[in-house]
Formats: structure tokens, sequence, C-alpha cells
């Protein structure tokens, strides 16, 4: 009896098997459910089958939350450990080559163009003027101690004599007369076109990449002057989404942020310091108002610090507009300002050690 | 009616999934930031599952998400999102078993074994039928009972094929019976 038990189960076992993982079709389905109506053996299969199933399902764990501290750390830890902010720098150095190439060309050009203009204003540096644009450039006769409201009136026609159009370089005849003016643009291009992937050379070329860089990120082009002033320009990140927020890194160096009654906005620092490398900064405009937070978390030896802030300003109308930033930044103990900038106004600003 | 509102909300949410991820496989740090907090929870509470132990859930958490920020760039979209990050989570968790080459202890499952009702009892006598099984078998019981998925996605995290799946399913859940039976 108990053979023929086994021997009826082991052929039924697959059926029943599919049966119960919904693998047969109908006709086979309910051939199946009627031979169980009348066969002990087949329905406690069936019934231990189901069973088995119940227990697993209701014997699943519930797991609690991370909690959120414990989640930051993770997610920093991760972030750091993936390598991939730093993945993200070195991957812009290749783009970013060819226009080191064209600031460092236009740079010198600049200083070159500078030795023959007597006249062009102290204050208003090469350095500056040849990231700026040429457009840029006051005319000779404008003294740098004009007003800030001024400035923007006072913007001379492209193709200045005192600063080379940087398009100019590339017509051969306004290059071999630049060169011929200027022999240390000749030595940078030398330089620039024989430089290996090592090597202080190379770490040179780097130093003004990395000006360049900050200018090639999401953020307002900000450049010292002489007089340790920033100045923002707002058409220069009329691309960028986040152009409306400025971070400056104050870890060494207080500073201050004025606003120009042009509507152009300038910020001004002690001492002029940039942004540093490895420093991430997403601004996002968001639908709804959400409640505001400022979040800051210290960077570690090994972990980087990433600091949230939100800033917001009602309209007239009462509708309250905001933005919110996140920046990641791998140094250690650093710490940022962040200002949210607006072509007219000053929206806010939070000053926050990582922490 | 409502049918057409919840495929609009669908919609919307997955073109709004869209966006982020785009700027995810970008290594952007606010993507990665939101690709983060959305699947923490689902891995964390897998690699639990699997793992039975809260320090190893979340080393197992961690070591995920640092290969799926890695690996993100190259995510190709052949399978959905979240199936991908399943198949990460897996194998960080299994990986990291492996290297410490010990059973499931039941520690944390059994935390709660101070209440003697018979739903308490049965499910630490489960877990510990399920401890006892090996590796191969526990994940796809796992991810079918307790993760909720279904075959052809438990056969995209595993990466085998839905037959394989099913067999594994049935192998399993003999085994499975003969370790509860076997313990009780």
């Amino acid at each position: 009896m108990n053979l023929n038990r086994s021997i009826h189960f082991f052929r039924m076992r697959r059926t029943l098997t599919a049966h119960h993982a919904d693998d047969l079709d109908p006709a086979a389905r309910h051939r199946v459910e009627e031979h169980a109506a009348i066969c002990e053996i087949c329905a406690g299969e069936l019934r231990e089958l189901e069973e088995a199933d119940r227990r697993l399902r209701d014997a699943r764990p519930t797991v609690a939350c991370l909690p959120e501290d414990v989640s930051q750390e993770l997610f920093a830890r991760a972030l750091a450990d993936s390598g991939v902010l730093a993945r993200r720098e070195r991957r812009r150095w290749p783009l970013l080559a060819g226009a080191a190439t064209v600031t460092v060309v236009c740079l010198f050009a600049a200083f070159g163009a500078r030795s023959t203009s007597p006249e062009l204003p102290e204050r208003e540096s090469a350095v500056a003027m040849a990231l700026n644009g040429p457009h840029r450039q006051g005319p000779a006769s404008e003294t740098p101690a004009a007003a800030p409201s001024s400035r923007s009136s006072s913007r001379p026609s492209p193709g200045s004599a005192v600063c080379p159009d940087v398009s100019a370089l590339s017509r051969p005849k306004a290059l071999r007369d630049l060169r011929q003016t200027s022999p240390a643009l000749v030595k940078v291009e030398r330089a620039a076109s024989t430089h290996g992937r090592r090597g202080p050379a190379r770490r040179k070329l780097r130093r003004l990449v990395h000006t360049r860089t900050v200018a090639a990120h999401p953020l307002p082009v900000v450049q010292p002057d002489p007089q340790n002033r920033l100045e923002w320009r707002p058409e220069e990140t009329a691309t960028h989404s986040a152009g409306e927020l400025l971070v400056l890194d104050t870890t060494s160096q207080p500073a201050e942020v004025t606003l120009l009654d042009d509507q152009q906005v300038r910020a001004q620092i002690a001492a002029g310091a940039a942004l540093q490398a490895g420093l991430e900064v997403k601004v996002s405009n968001a639908p709804e108002v959400p409640a505001i937070t400022v979040e800051v978390k210290r960077a570690g030896e090994d972990t980087p610090g990433v600091a949230r802030a939100a800033a917001y300003w009602s309209e007239p109308s009462g509708r309250t507009l905001w933005k919110q930033a996140l920046v990641t930044t791998e140094r250690p103990m650093a710490e940022l300002l962040l200002v949210s900038l607006d072509e007219e106004r000053l929206w806010g600003f939070w000053k926050e050690k990582l922490e | 009616m409502e049918t057409a509102f919840c495929a609009l909300w669908l919609r919307r949410n997955r073109c709004a999934e869209e966006s982020w991820v785009a700027a995810a496989r970008r290594s952007e740090p606010w993507a990665l930031e939101r690709f983060y907090s959305t699947y923490r929870d689902l891995v964390y509470s897998l690699c639990f599952r699997l793992t039975g132990r809260a320090e190893d859930a979340e080393d197992a958490t961690q070591a995920a998400f640092v290969r799926a920020f890695r690996e993100l760039p190259r995510f190709r979209g052949d399978s959905a999102l979240k199936t991908w990050v399943y198949r990460i989570a897996v194998n960080e968790a299994l990986g990291l078993l492996r290297k410490r080459r010990e059973t499931l202890e039941l520690t944390e499952f059994t935390a709660d074994v101070a209440d003697r009702s018979p739903a308490v009892v049965e499910g630490v006598a489960v877990r510990a039928a399920l401890a006892q099984l090996s590796e191969e078998h526990r994940v796809v019981l796992v991810l079918q009972f307790w993760e909720g998925l279904s075959g052809p996605e438990i056969a995209q995290v595993l990466g085998v094929s839905l037959p394989a799946v099913k067999m594994r399913l049935h192998r399993a859940r003999a085994e499975f019976r003969k370790c509860y039976e076997g313990a009780g």
C-alpha cells in the first residue's frame, strides 16, 4: 500500500508542483483539481505546498529603516569609496585642456598688449581681462576708480586695441603680429604644445587650467583681481541653472558679499580665496516649497562633507521662490559660505561650518 | 477615469525618474543622493534579510552603493533600475557572507523570542530552517516571499533563465520543507 502511495506521489509530484506554481494550462489545472478532490495523497501534498508558502510569507521579518545619521554616513562613505567625484574631475581635464590652451594664449597676449598700452588701468589685471573676455575691457581713458554703477555702461565695444580679441588669434596675420610684439606668447605656445603628462610644467599648466575649471563649473565666474575683489557676471552663467548661487570657500578667509545698485552683483572677499578642487555644487529649483532645511556635515579624513541649504524669497504676489544647493567636498574641515544671489537682490545666506 | 489618472501618475513618475537617472549616470552628486535615498531602504532590508544581522546589512548596503555608484555610468537600462539594484545588493550580501564564511546566525531574528505566541515561534522556526538552506535556495525564497519579486524579476536579479528560477524555487521549497519538518 505504501509502495503504491509512493509510486503515485512520484508520478504526480511534478504535476502538483506545476499546479502550485500556476504553470498549467486551464484544462490541465482542472484535471488536477478533479483528481485532488478524490485523491487524499495529492490533496495533502497540495495543502502542504500551500502551507509552506504561507509559513514563509508570514515569517517575513520587518526591517526597521536605517536611522538618518547612519544613512547619511553610509552615503558619504559610499560616495568616497566609489571615487566617482574624483573620476568626474579627471574626466573634465581633457575637455578643459583645450580651453586652458586658449586661456594661456589669451593671457599672455593680454600681457604683451599691456606692455604696449601704458594707459591701461592698473586695477584691471591682464588675467582678469583675458578670462573675462575683451568686451569687458574698459576704454583706455577710463579710470578703474569708476563707481560700480557706471561699470556696465562703460563697457567698450569688442575688438578693443588694448586687449586682443580671442577670435583674432585664429587669424594667422593677427597672430603673427602678436607674436612679434609678444615673445612671451611664443614661449608659452611652445611650452603648451610640448607639455608632457607629468612634471612641473604640466603642474603649472594644471594650475592655470584649474582657474578655468572654476569658471567651467556650474557656478558664477569668480576671479580675484589685484584688489581682491570678486565679480559675479550673470551673463556668463546664463546657460547654467545654477547661475544664481555662489559658493565661496571661506576656510581661511572671511568673505563679504555686496550687491551693486546697477543690478550687477559683486562679491568682495578679504584675501581672494578661490574655490578648491573637488568641490561639487548642484543647485536646483523645486516645484513646491519644502520646509527650509540647512544640513551641514563635516568632512572627515576619508569621507566627503555634504552641505545642503535652501534659499527662498517671497514675490510681491505672495508666491515663494526657492532654490536648494547640495555641496560635496572631500576636503576635511572645510567651511563654506552659501550665498544665493539674484540679479536684483540678495536672497539670503547661511554660513556654516561643515560639521 | 481612475485608470487614466494612474497611468498619468505612473508616466510622470517615470519621467521624473528618467531625468535623475540620466544625471546619476553622469555621476552628478545630487542625482546620486536621489538614487541613494530612493533605494537605500530597499537595499538595506534585502541585505538584512539575507545576512540576518544589522551590522552585516549596513556593510553590505554600503558595498552595494559603492558598486552601484561606480557601475551606474554603464547601466544601459536593459532591465529596470530596481532589478539592477537588487542584483548588486544580492551579490554584495552573498559576497559578504561568503567572505566571513559564517552561517546565518539568529541573533537578530530571535530577539523577540521572549514572546512565545505560536506565530512568533513559527516565525523563528521558519527563519531557522531558512538559515540551513543552501545560499542559492535561500536567496530565491527570500526574493520570492519576502521581497515579493515575480519569477521574471528574480530571473533578472540572479541572471538566470525563468525555467531555472522555477526549478530553483521548486527545489528550495522542498529543501525548506525538509529543514522545517526536521527542526519541528
